[in-house]
């Protein structure tokens, strides 16, 4: 056990290294340095370029010096809350970032649970009722989950919503609590926005995770250990419970650090269409405006979060099945 | 001795023209074809015949086990139970309490693979007082102990070790040790046991029949040994089943069946079992491969690959199984008055398998 937390851990280190290494070359690829990009924007709206402040910047970033040392540099600014500027927004990136970032954590957390408590269950009755019609039923859905885009689904859902309240479910507060203190009522508001985003960034996983869930179940069900439970006089639900699901379990949770890049990339156009204040819509914009530091910056956070996401899920494993604890 | 009039053997199970199919891919699979076995208190039956013919298929009706595309369309099993009560296992409901109630407790069973048929991620005392908690909860004593003791009996070393391990860190013969002591945990009156050292090592083979043996002889136990290998059967089984697709072709006590084999069947089981003294010899294998269970071979299933066929009869006409001598039984025209019969007239018609 110890050793394969240590494995595991030591996988971690080059793996950052390597995504941050990615990040930077993000931000080094357009022609010219940023703050060449800065003055001429300043210029081109007219503004005085202060000189003194372009050295400055020149100087804070090591601009000029060979890429090694502009990304040493790079690393230890972020090591201390720095990520650079965006220029498209004219406001330090780690601003932004923290501006929307909890957003997108709590959408793709809500689409997460919805994720897991809709596809699980669901995946479980569709194995161990194979061929019926619920069977049959739940799997036609799954797959029409899968294959509506995300945006189709946000404006039929607005429809229906703005049909059914009369009022358009825009952005995460409805305009009487949107700049009011929080309060139950806001909350709840807030809850009311909350699951149909969620709903909507969730569908295509959902059905992703009916199918794991089905395919491994059934792999399982029909494994000997199975039969020999039977024959010892086990209940059958008892018995599944026990056996299959639990086994069936396991590529399940490694998925979990995929899910997170997944629900971010699938948040975006579901927050355009819905107007939320999430980071997705960020990215696209940065990455088409060239911000660099802003679009560089996002992809190394997310891939952080996905490289802990699946450390965790890797540890989760180790605990729940011996044969990784025990290297086998 | 294994007489049906035996009136001093009291049969603990009895099967009667048991039928069982499976449809797969719109085909019907004829597993079992009208199969009748008994199995007395303390007697050890053993079953045979190649892969495919239906042995594995016949304990697991034995349990109500079937897989789902599984069916028994007909024939009786029943149970003599402790008290005397006879119960048609084919009539219960497979989820029913009553039917779990004889799985483990009254009949436990061993499988072939060892390694699969534990779950690998449950340590062995986990699934070891899975059962014993249903069936026999211990009163005095606490299940530790009793399956310590139990895994002692067996003859694994370091029971107090192995209780807390996982399967995979059990070696195969320790492992199917296991397996055999989660069995007789329960206390039951049959162990079936599924080719229990098919998946062995040769050197740990011997071993392991060898404790099937004692453990049934010293609890008392009925034994249904299955197994392709006649080889076996000779050291472990006092009466013998011959299965070819589905059908029992010959029985009788395994002396008999050693000493004069009358199905063409057999007689190529017996020649096919390697012969320690003539190592130098090509193992002789019987000509052909078993056909496909959905599409059954007409008359005698074994006619296409009979090196005795006689004629027309063989292929048109199903032979039963008819007494030979006393207790040895074969369904084979070469030991058959109807030999004589033509097909299509007179009483071999009706004998014809109902599709
Ligand atoms: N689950 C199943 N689905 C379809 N056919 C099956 C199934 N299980 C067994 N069979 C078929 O039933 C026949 C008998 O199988 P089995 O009892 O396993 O043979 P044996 O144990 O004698 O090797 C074979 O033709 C096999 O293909
Ligand atoms: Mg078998």
């Amino acid at each position: 056990m110890q050793s394969y937390i240590i494995r595991r851990l030591l996988y971690f280190i080059p793996t950052l290294i390597l995504i941050s290494v990615i990040s930077f070359a993000i931000i080094q690829a357009p022609p010219g340095d940023f703050v060449t990009t800065l003055a001429v924007q300043m210029e081109a709206r007219g503004d005085q370029v202060d000189e003194d402040l372009i050295n400055a910047l020149r100087a804070r970033y090591g601009l000029g010096k060979p890429l090694w040392q502009q990304y040493l540099i790079w690393i230890g600014n972020i090591l201390q809350g720095d990520l650079g500027v965006s220029m498209a927004y004219n406001q330090p990136v780690s601003r932004i970032i923290m501006d929307r970032l909890p957003w997108s954590l709590l959408f793709s957390f809500s689409a997460f649970i919805i994720v897991y408590s809709i596809g699980f269950p669901i995946g479980f009755l569709s194995a161990v009722r194979q061929y019926s019609i619920l069977d049959y039923v739940l799997t036609f859905t799954g797959f029409i989950g899968l294959a509506t885009p995300n945006f189709l689904l946000a404006l039929v859902l607005l429809w229906v919503y703005f049909e059914a309240t009369g009022q358009a479910l825009v952005g995460i507060f409805s305009v009487e609590y949107a700049v009011a203190s929080w309060s139950f009522g806001k909350f709840f508001d807030l809850l009311n926005h909350l699951w149909i985003p969620a709903l909507i960034i969730g569908t295509a996983g959902t059905a992703g995770l009916i199918r794991i869930v089905r395919a491994n179940l059934l792999d399982e069900l029909k494994k000997l250990y199975v039969t020999t439970a039977r024959a010892k006089g086990v209940s059958e639900i008892r018995l599944i419970l026990k056996y299959p699901v639990r086994l069936a379990i396991n590529p399940v949770i490694s998925n979990i650090g995929y899910v997170l890049p997944a629900l971010i990339s699938g948040e975006v156009i579901t927050s355009i269409v819905i107007g939320l204040p999430t980071i997705g819509p960020v990215l696209l914009r940065a990455l088409q405006t060239e911000d660099m530091f802003l679009a560089g910056s996002i992809v190394l956070i997310l891939s952080v979060l996905t490289l802990v996401g699946t450390l965790v899920s890797d540890l989760l494993l180790a605990v729940i099945d011996p044969r990784i604890r025990h290297g086998v | 001795m294994n007489s049906d009039s035996s009136p001093n053997r009291e049969w603990l199970i009895d099967i009667k023209d048991l039928h069982v199919t499976f449809s797969q891919d719109d085909k019907t699979v004829n597993a079992v074809n009208g199969v009748d076995i008994r199995v007395h208190k303390g007697e050890a039956v053993g079953i045979v015949g190649e892969s495919g013919c239906g042995k594995t298929v016949t304990s697991y009706s034995l349990l109500n086990i079937l897989p789902l595309n599984g069916r028994i369309v007909s024939g009786e099993v029943r149970y003599r139970g402790g008290n005397g009560s006879i119960i048609d296992i084919t009539k219960l409901n497979p989820r029913s309490r009553e039917m779990r109630k004889l799985r483990g407790g009254e009949i436990a069973m061993i499988f072939q693979e060892p390694m699969a048929s534990f779950s690998p991620v449950h340590t062995i005392k986990d699934q070891i007082a899975e059962g014993i908690l249903l069936h026999q909860p211990p009163k005095d004593k606490k299940v530790r102990e009793k399956i310590i003791e139990y895994l002692g009996m067996v003859g694994i070393s370091n029971p107090e070790r192995a209780i807390d391990a996982y399967p995979f860190q059990l070696s195969g013969g320790m492992r199917q040790r296991a397996m055999i002591a989660m069995a007789l945990a329960c206390n039951p009156k049959v162990l079936v046991a599924d080719e229990p050292t098919t998946a062995l090592d040769v050197t740990i083979q011997a071993q392991v029949l060898m404790l099937i043996k004692e453990m049934q002889q010293e609890l008392g136990l009925a034994l249904v040994l299955i197994t392709h290998d006649l080889g076996i059967i000779a050291h472990m089984a006092d009466f013998v089943y011959v299965m070819y697709l589905g059908r029992v072709v010959e029985k009788g006590p395994v002396a008999t069946i050693f000493d004069s084999p009358k199905h063409p069947y057999t007689r190529d089981l017996i020649r096919s079992i390697p012969k320690l003294d003539r190592p130098e010899k090509r193992l002789a294998t019987i000509q052909g491969n078993v056909p496909d269970a959905s599409r059954l071979p007409s008359g005698c299933a074994f006619h296409p690959r009979c090196r005795e066929i006689i004629g027309e009869i063989c292929r048109q006409t199903e032979p039963v199984l008819e007494e030979v001598e006393a207790d040895h039984f074969a369904a084979c025209f070469l030991h058959s008055p109807k030999r004589e019969i033509e097909p299509g007239t007179g009483e071999s018609e009706i004998v014809q398998q109902p599709q």
